[in-house]
């Protein structure tokens, strides 16, 4: 096989690089307070095109004060076991649209769907951290709040959401707190990180800005999260677009130590690759995989939590596009570590949540998970001891050793492995069986609901925001 | 003489090569070939070859793009020495921008440079424009269509506003108004009393030749 260049190579070369247009060119900060909160911080600054570089002295003690040992929570406060030693799938999200529960029809999200769809992510033993998903598009600007209390209401697993106006972040984080029982007890078993994203190359914008700076002010963990589009906002090499991705990030993770030390961050990636042929950004396309494996190596370089855009697709039905693309975009992702694969429920190249694709992602990250586990080196004298007891001829199928470990194979929940005769007689797709199941959970599935006073003080803070607010099923 | 000008600038277009364009233009001039001439008979054909190869799949959006930027190139210097009365036919006048609050500018220039390399001409005023800034460049270009972009979830609304403020300037029966953007769809469209929604940049062409009663 072709040797292939080690991910140091890559990384200390990406970073390199990152550095020398920090250093050179800078990144665009647009609004002059802030400029001048970065100039007194000790940042080079330039009124006139609002931009600001970093200096080694700088990234240095960025480096230091950047938390090393970030960690996930349910609510709680159980350590969410699996973050930091193999990938973590989260929900994907937040676009506008949705494929219906029950008809399948293209329509706007709502608020219903946001509770339906985080229920179901709860449900799912494959998802490991929860996104509502999907905008409430029946609510108004102010729905991100509404999104976050769901979302915390609905599963008892981690969440990642954001808010799209500073004007609402305390609020959030009001709600977030009293989730957890107070900010202390936030901070110590923290069961929420929120997300935002710059404009590539080295822009974000004043309201992104005053989000994050708010949000860390709290200490609570912001994913800096990457859009980069390969031959448009970034070059249209893996290796180009990676720099343009670690440069963004870098920026901020110097601005938010310098400003907050101690910032618990996360490097985010949900990059692509623009499709030349028609100015769409294809999700499903194997450079998803592959630019987005880049934010796992640069995330350890920095060491901190990557997240990563993955188990994607274009795919506008559960057929074998969604299958081949699901599958192949999270390969690259799992090869190289990334600590949290953001994909699950989406298609559509991300435009569209799809509540029979997101019981399908569990099956598929069941299978790929399964897969990555490799052929595990063990004691095999009980093995051998047998094959040479039942050579030659022996049927080892009645043998307690296989008893004990049949089970340990992967058996799917949905996928077919029926005789053609039973399976025609069955008269089941793939489909029909994702939406019953997911009609299912969304009948049946209990989370562990949150207490009356808790629920009570979220409608108080959320109807600051939006008057008359309630739950509808308190 | 004139045919070999022509050639090599049609050639510039299909070769994507903005700086040679602009020479050839200029060289054009000089030797006092008629600049109406130059941009039919080389510019237009070269882009009309550039979109042919487009439509084969020959060519993908980089080519398509700095031919359009070749043509502008040349256009920038011939436009202007065109004689009394003479004019370039184009299919419409378009103005382009994203809405207030939103600062996405990729797929708008492209839809731009589609419209451009397809025989229209295009004002883009930018990025973060309030409906205002909209409706003065449509008054001043007399537009025939005005499309607006949004990429966020948060400024698609901004659409409906312009819409309001172009009937408000009594000028919605004069201009078309198309929407494009990652999260506009056609019901949205639909529902705000927009002309035209476009999922891409290709079928933006087609919907504005629609708009336009021109045959594509």
């Amino acid at each position: 096989m072709a040797e292939r260049p080690t991910s140091e190579t890559i990384t200390d070369l990406v970073h390199e690089k990152s550095v020398e247009i920090l250093q050179e060119v800078g990144f665009c900060v647009p609004d002059d307070n802030i400029l001048a909160l970065l100039m007194s911080a000790g940042f080079p600054v330039f009124r006139e095109s609002k931009m600001a570089r970093i200096t080694p002295g700088l990234l240095e003690n960025a480096l230091m004060t950047l938390p090393k040992d970030v960690r996930l929570h349910h609510r709680s406060g159980e350590l969410l076991a699996c973050f930091g030693n193999e990938s973590c799938f989260m929900g994907a999200g937040t676009p506008v649209n949705v494929f219906d529960l029950n008809s399948g029809e293209h329509r706007a999200a709502t608020w219903e769907d946001v509770c339906q769809l985080v229920t179901i992510q709860d449900a799912l033993p494959q998802v490991d951290i929860v996104r509502p998903t999907v905008t409430a598009t029946d609510l108004g600007p102010a729905s991100d709040l509404v999104e976050i209390a769901e979302s915390l209401r609905n599963t008892s697993k981690p969440v990642v959401h954001r808010t799209l106006s500073s004007d609402r972040v305390e609020a959030a984080v009001e709600i977030v707190f009293a989730v957890a029982g107070g900010a202390d007890a936030f901070r110590l078993h923290p069961n929420f990180a929120t997300v935002y994203c710059p404009i590539s190359p080295g822009y974000f914008t004043p309201e992104n800005i005053h989000c994050m700076l708010r949000w860390a002010a709290h200490g609570i963990p912001i994913t800096l999260l990457s859009m980069a589009m390969g031959g448009a906002s970034a070059p249209a090499t893996l290796l180009g677009e990676l720099i343009v991705i670690n440069t963004d990030i870098l920026a901020w993770i110097v601005v938010l130590q310098t400003l907050y030390p101690g910032t618990p961050l996360l490097y985010g990636s949900v990059s692509a690759m623009l499709d030349m042929r028609t100015g769409l950004l294809p999700l499903g396309a194997p450079e998803r995989g592959m630019i987005n494996s880049g934010a796992a190596m640069m995330g350890r370089y920095y060491g901190i939590p990557s997240m990563c855009g993955g188990l994607s697709s274009d795919a506008k039905e559960l057929d074998a596009q969604a299958g081949f693309e699901k599958v192949n975009t999270a390969i690259p992702l799992l090869m190289h570590g990334a600590d949290i694969i953001y994909g699950v429920g989406a298609t559509n190249a991300g435009s569209t949540i799809s509540y029979t694709q997101m019981i399908f992602d569990d099956e598929i990250i069941a299978g790929v998970r399964r897969m990555w586990q490799g052929i595990p080196v063990h004691d095999v004298s009980e093995e051998v001891a047998l094959i040479k007891s039942l050579t030659p001829k022996g049927n080892f199928m009645s043998a307690k050793h296989t008893l004990r470990n049949y089970k340990k194979h992967w058996y799917p929940g949905i996928i077919s492995r029926d005789t053609y005769e039973t399976w025609k007689e069955k008269g089941e797709t793939i489909e029909s069986l994702c939406r019953r199941k997911a009609q299912d959970i969304v009948a049946n599935h209990q989370p562990v609901r949150l207490s009356a006073n808790i629920e009570a003080e979220l409608e108080y803070i959320i109807r600051q925001h939006l008057p008359d607010f309630r739950f509808h099923n308190r | 003489m004139n045919d070999e000008i022509y050639q090599k600038l049609a050639q510039a277009i299909i070769d994507g090569e903005p700086e040679d364009a602009e020479a050839l233009a200029q060289q054009a001039l000089e030797q006092g070939i008629d600049p109406l001439e130059c941009i039919n008979q080389g510019l237009v054909k070269g882009i009309q070859k550039v979109g042919e190869l487009f439509a084969n799949g020959d060519y993908f959006l980089p080519e398509l793009i700095i031919g359009a930027d070749a043509m502008k190139a040349a256009l920038d210097v011939l436009e202007p020495s065109l004689l009394e009365g003479q004019k370039r036919e184009v299919v419409g006048k378009v103005v382009l921008g994203t809405v207030k609050g939103d600062l996405h500018e990729i797929g708008k220039t492209l839809v731009g440079t589609m419209l451009t390399a397809n025989g229209f001409k295009v004002k883009d005023i930018g990025v973060d424009k309030e409906p205002q800034e909209f409706i003065a460049a449509i008054k001043e270009m007399d537009a025939d269509i005005v499309g607006a972009s949004a990429l966020l979830t948060t400024t698609m609304l901004q659409q409906k506003k312009l819409i309001n403020a172009i009937e408000e300037a009594g000028l919605r029966d004069k201009v078309k108004v198309i929407i494009g953007g990652a999260p506009v769809t056609e019901s949205f469209a639909k529902e705000i009393g927009a002309d035209g929604y476009a999922e891409d940049a290709i079928s933006a062409v087609s919907l504005a030749y629609r708009l336009m009663d021109a045959p594509l």
